[in-house]
């Protein structure tokens, strides 16, 4: 570690943070547009509304998904690394 | 004497007119026969790997058919697959796809004939990204149509009993546990857990029942008395 400059770990940290929020908000409007597109379809058939089965949203966004794995478990990570490090110190 | 000649005329007589009446019987069928029609995609999918995942996937229909025949006597029978059918539509709107495949197949619940019997049920199977839902059964047109979807991960029994129940005007309910959950992906319960999906499927059970008429036997003189 250098003194007086940041640590990697934290850079990382911050960056992550970042990247989690900007995942946030993606996650935000793409269910929206979703739910959009759900009411869209609905409207379009409604006598069929009944009978339509649709997919969750995590089902019919995969990439969604995928990205939110990566980030939890980036986030489990760093949680236990901090975890045994503590625990190290006592 | 005279009197039985009268007995033995008009025994003659009704003996002769019944066996002059053709031989035809009718009856209800009761047998749902189900034809599937598998998309291009799902048909090369499904036969990946020797097709293990083909005996997989029928062999779960096979068990939604079973419970529908232990819960309520509704018999379902597999009459035929049509495998590799073409999807011409640039929508993945399932409604438009099932209408596709209605069309193509000119299916008319009732009237198509496949394999020699007469199909109450066309049921669809695309692949995962075919169509954007994970099924579609309007109980109206007599026809579904389910996406292979998420490759087996929910377990396809739940997904084939809850389209099926649809067909039988079966509605989605806010109930988890229930098999007509409809919130998104279809629940990992087998069975229907509300009275109301009993008395649902209860009520139209016959809605797929047929009346049946042979026709008159042929040879020998046409079903008629040999002395007539």
């Amino acid at each position: 570690m250098i003194v007086g400059s940041v640590s990697k770990l934290k850079v990382l940290v911050l960056l992550m943070v970042i990247a989690t929020a900007i995942y946030s908000i993606y996650y935000y409007v793409d269910f929206q547009r979703y739910e959009s597109w759900k009411q869209s379809i609905l409207q379009e058939h409604p006598e069929a509304a009944e009978w339509i089965d649709f997919k969750s949203y995590l089902a019919w966004n995969t990439f969604t998904y995928a990205g939110l794995v990566l980030l939890a478990t980036f986030w489990i990570c760093l949680l236990a690394f901090g975890l045994v490090v503590r625990c190290r110190r006592g | 004497m005279q009197k039985r000649i009268i007995v033995l005329s008009l025994f003659l007589v009704f003996t002769c007119a019944f066996l002059s009446v053709p031989q035809a019987y009718a009856y209800w069928d009761t047998t749902i026969d189900v034809l599937v029609v598998e998309s291009e995609r799902f048909t090369a999918f499904a036969d990946f790997l020797n097709g293990y995942y083909r005996w997989l996937w029928y062999w779960d229909l096979d068990d939604a058919f079973n419970d529908f025949w232990s819960t309520f006597q509704i018999k379902f029978a597999l009459r035929g697959v049509i495998k590799n059918w073409h999807i011409d539509s640039i929508s993945d709107n399932a409604y438009y796809v099932l209408k596709e495949a209605i069309s193509d197949f000119k299916y008319k619940s009732g009237e198509t004939t496949y394999n020699g019997y007469v199909i109450d049920l066309l049921i669809v199977f695309v692949d995962w990204d075919e169509i954007d839902m994970i099924g579609f059964s309007p109980p109206d047109w007599k026809a579904l149509i389910i996406s292979n979807f998420p490759f087996g991960s929910v377990p396809m029994v739940n997904v084939f009993v809850h389209e099926l129940s649809h067909q039988f005007y079966a509605t989605h309910c806010n109930d988890y546990n229930c098999v007509m959950w409809g919130g998104g992906l279809v629940c990992w319960k087998v069975t229907w857990v509300c009275q109301k999906h009993f008395d649902e499927i209860n009520t139209n059970r016959n809605r797929f029942d047929r009346w049946v008429e042979v026709p008159i036997r042929r040879g020998g003189g046409g079903g008629r008395c040999f002395l007539l």
